[in-house]
């Protein structure tokens, strides 16, 4: 009986370390949890893909909505390791509630808010000013109560002094992506997006560019979430972030990134 | 900051009214041609008239915005005629209406049908003309079914979202139904324009059911409709 | 006078009907499902026939030829619906006067009043049908028939939820109300005791068809087959032939039964020697005989029951291939004398026994 039982026990323990040092030979699968805004949906996806075939054990989970939405997402308490937001401010709230951990806060990308309409658009607009004229309808964009985008199309339109004359046309949209659809469907004549929205798209164009001085605002801020349950990984992933590999398709989309 | 919240409740209100009252008269109207209606066709119609009931609000959004939308055959039509639908009021209504006449034609149907047939009939050996029989016969005893589902038709409309948004989208002070400003504000994080319109509703939703009890309390109802007697077997 | 003569397909029959009245009560009988109350609805006008002619005196209300078909508005019918079906939600005086239209308002309160004391249900005029008797509601249901003065009043087993106290009543008012009523009445009922009563005329339906309509004694004394028999009560029917007949007598035989059974003979049955024919006497009119005579035929008791009024005492003939039943009223002290496996002698007298067609025919 003694036997017995030395031999079992010594079997479990070969299988055990055998199995033990094969898992020490690769690391343990990680998913991990990326929130990004709307307007990083392609640009990310791509990378995303790049980054897990160097990285086996990690899978990657996306969720891309509009900042203010994501912001309010990791403030109730979901499962977030990594946020890139489309504007400072959802950022800062995060931070001041010590939601994310400051120390790998770092700005990566630019982008510009530019005024597109259906490619097909016989209305013949060539600035944000032509916003006024009578003959444009309806203009899509995103709360600006949530939306970057939109906040900074809001902004603009401050700053040119147009915000009153247009304020009933506006269509409020809950994302970036949203106004693009809205105006690939022809139902608005016009919205305001990023130039890397436009860019993905073949059923809209570029008419204007946002003043430069609130081009120059906006930046992506992307940090780790400080609940974090895979701080390594997510760190890792924040910097390849910024590697050429990734720069490279982020210009390719049409963004600017911060050196 | 009054603004905010009076706007989304004024055109609440002038969707939920306008929409209540087409689908009430035309819920009873088609309710009315299929309780008599016995053609093949029947249940095809029927389910006809039921599916935005069955179907999810962003599915009949879509729908809408095939059908309304630039290159739909109704927005076509109203294109030529130089208005569109998409993105406007009238949208508010047209998919407050979608939704809830389900909810009026059945129940109007369901009333209609259990009115006795030997009454209207009565009715017609009496001089009353079609007419007649249906406004002093087959409604006053069909009321209370009908007004339940008025009040289901009212209740639908006002909470109307998912579809509203599609086709009327967020359009502050046009489009923005309750619902639509309830959702924005929460996702902007503006909590005290949230909680408002979450109290503005409860208050609508309780005093239309007040309203219905009441109602329902003053006509002559279940006693006097019980009648005596077993049908005639030829 | 109301002239109906119409055809209407319905699942499981034939509706063929042909019938006239003229300032009288007919009374309608026959089965459940035979096209009573299918007929009625045709002549009001709320079911239309497939093809066919009613005319009510000066107007005709359908012609299927010349694509004619009134709407019962504008036909001068009344009817009584068998459960009454008054308007729940209005009151009697309301229920009244429904059928008065707004041009027509002045005066009409007096009338109301009129007819609610002929009616005999005063006091009641602000009530609802859910507040009152069957009774009531019967008076009701009738008050607003009359009171459009129609020229046909069509009654759909008016009494048929009463019970039998108020049902005596109501049928002696109705037979009263008819004699000041100046039109046609046409009266369903199942209880043929009822419909004798009321009417002068009586037709029966049997399967969508008429298969008798006469004055009523005629119908008692010679329904002219098996249903209508049954419906006037007379219960025994037997499969016979008939042997031979001259003026005044038919000799018949009932199957089975090697003896010629004499019937008088009260009209002309146009039928041959051996033709197949049923033949029935009620049990009222089967005599216990100790005496030799015509027509006597010997069975054997089977049972006796009491009934409220009289015995019905069955016996089986024992001369007989196969069974044949007699079924006798006798008054109860009668019974009392005789039990059961008791062998008797019955004469069926030549002027009771009834002849008519048989099934097949």
């Amino acid at each position: 009986m003694k036997k017995f039982i030395l031999a079992l026990v010594s079997v479990l323990v070969v299988l055990t370390s055998f199995v033990g040092l094969t898992g020490c030979s690769q690391k343990t699968a990680v998913n991990l949890s990326v929130a990004a805004a709307a307007s990083l949906t392609d640009a990310l996806n791509e990378i995303n893909a790049l980054y897990t075939n160097e990285n086996k054990n990690v899978t990657i989970a996306p969720n891309y909505a509009s900042s203010g939405t994501l912001q309010k997402q990791i403030e109730q308490g979901a499962p977030v390791d990594v946020f890139i937001s489309a504007g400072a401010s959802q950022m800062d709230a995060l931070e001041k509630a010590a939601l994310i951990s400051s120390e790998t806060r770092k700005n990566i990308l630019n982008n510009k808010v530019v005024l597109v309409v259906p490619t097909d658009s016989t209305l013949g607009i060539t600035s944000f000013n032509d916003l006024t004229k009578d003959t444009i309808k309806q203009i899509a964009i995103g709360d600006p109560k949530s939306v970057p985008a939109g906040n900074y199309g809001q902004q603009a339109f401050d700053k040119l002094g147009i915000a009153e004359q247009i304020k009933a046309k506006l269509v409020l949209a809950s994302d970036v992506r949203q106004v693009l659809s809205y105006v690939e469907s022809g139902n608005v004549d016009t919205g305001i997006v990023y130039a890397t929205d436009a860019k993905i798209s073949d059923k809209v164009k570029v008419v204007a560019s946002a003043p430069d001085e609130i081009n120059a605002k906006i930046v992506y801020p992307a940090a780790v979430v400080k609940a974090t349950k895979n701080a390594k990984t997510a760190q890792d992933y924040l910097d390849f972030l910024s590697s050429n590999t990734a720069s490279d398709i982020f210009k390719k989309y049409g963004f600017g990134v911060v050196q | 900051m009054t603004e905010s919240y009076l706007l989304p409740l004024w055109i609440s209100l002038k969707t939920v009214a306008a929409a209540t009252v087409i689908t009430f008269f035309l819920g009873i109207a088609v309710a009315r041609w299929m309780s008599r209606y016995h053609g093949r066709a029947k249940h095809l119609i029927d389910g006809l008239f039921i599916l935005p009931m069955v179907l999810p609000p962003t599915v009949v959004g879509v729908g809408l915005l095939l059908l309304f939308g630039k290159n739909g055959p109704l927005g076509q039509l109203l294109l030529a005629l130089g208005t569109t639908i998409v993105f406007s009021w009238p949208a508010t209504v047209i998919t407050a209406i979608v939704v809830s006449f389900p909810l009026m034609y059945m129940t109007a149907r369901g009333a209609f049908e259990q009115v006795e047939p030997n009454i209207e009939d009565a009715a017609r050996t009496l001089g009353a003309s079609e007419w007649k029989v249906f406004w002093t016969v087959t409604m006053p005893m069909a009321w209370p079914g009908i007004a339940a589902g008025l009040v289901l038709a009212f209740a639908r409309s006002l909470g109307e979202f998912g579809a509203t948004l599609m086709l009327a989208g967020n359009i502050p002070g046009k489009t923005a139904t309750i619902p639509v400003a309830l959702y924005f504000a929460y996702q902007a994080g503006d909590m005290n324009q949230a909680w408002i319109l979450v109290f503005i509703t409860l208050a609508i939703a309780f005093s239309s059911l007040a309203i219905l009890a009441y109602w329902r309390g003053r006509r002559p109802n279940r006693k006097h409709v019980r009648l005596l007697g077993a049908r005639s077997q030829d | 006078m109301l002239e109906v003569r119409i055809k209407k397909e319905l699942s499981g029959f034939n509706l063929a009907v042909d019938l006239a009245t003229d300032k009288e009560i007919l009374s309608i009988l026959g089965p459940s499902g035979s096209g009573k109350t299918m007929t009625l609805k045709c002549i009001a006008g709320l079911v239309r026939p497939d093809e066919g002619y009613i005319r009510l005196n000066d107007q005709v209300l359908y012609d299927s030829r010349k694509g004619i078909n009134l709407p019962a508005r504008q036909r001068r019918v009344g009817f009584v619906f068998q459960n009454y079906a008054l308007f729940p939600h209005l009151t009697v005086q309301e229920n009244i006067a429904y059928g008065i239209s707004s041009s027509q308002r002045t005066g009409v309160k007096t009338q109301i009043a009129e007819m609610i004391d002929k009616m005999h249900i005063n006091g009641l005029e602000d009530r609802y049908p859910g507040q009152l008797s069957s009774g009531q509601q019967q008076r009701v249901a009738l008050a607003r028939s009359l009171f459009q003065k129609p020229e046909t009043l069509l009654l759909d087993e008016p009494f048929s939820a009463l019970d039998t106290h108020r049902k005596e009543g109501l049928e002696y008012e109705l037979l009263s109300l008819q004699r000041n009523f100046s039109g046609d009445m046409l009266f369903v009922t199942h209880d043929v005791g009822q419909g004798y009563k009321m009417g002068t005329r009586i037709a029966v339906f049997e399967s969508g068809k008429i298969v008798q309509c006469d004055v009523k004694k005629t119908v008692l004394d010679e329904p002219a087959n098996r249903t209508v028999a049954r419906l006037m009560g007379v219960k025994n029917l037997i499969e016979s032939e008939v042997i031979a007949s001259d003026d005044s007598t038919i000799s018949i035989r009932f199957q089975g039964l090697e003896k010629n059974l004499k019937l008088r003979r009260t009209k002309n049955y146009g039928l041959s020697e051996y033709r197949r024919v049923i033949a029935g006497i009620r049990p009222e009119h089967v005599e216990i005989t100790a005496e030799p005579g015509e027509n006597i035929v010997q069975g054997v008791v089977s049972r006796i029951v009491e009934g409220v009024n009289y015995a019905s005492c069955f016996l089986q003939l024992n001369e007989v291939k196969g069974s044949i039943y007699i079924e006798v009223s006798l008054a109860k002290a009668d019974a009392a004398l005789i039990h059961e496996g008791q062998l008797l002698h019955l004469r069926l007298p030549p002027d009771r026994l009834i002849m008519m067609k048989s099934d097949s025919a």
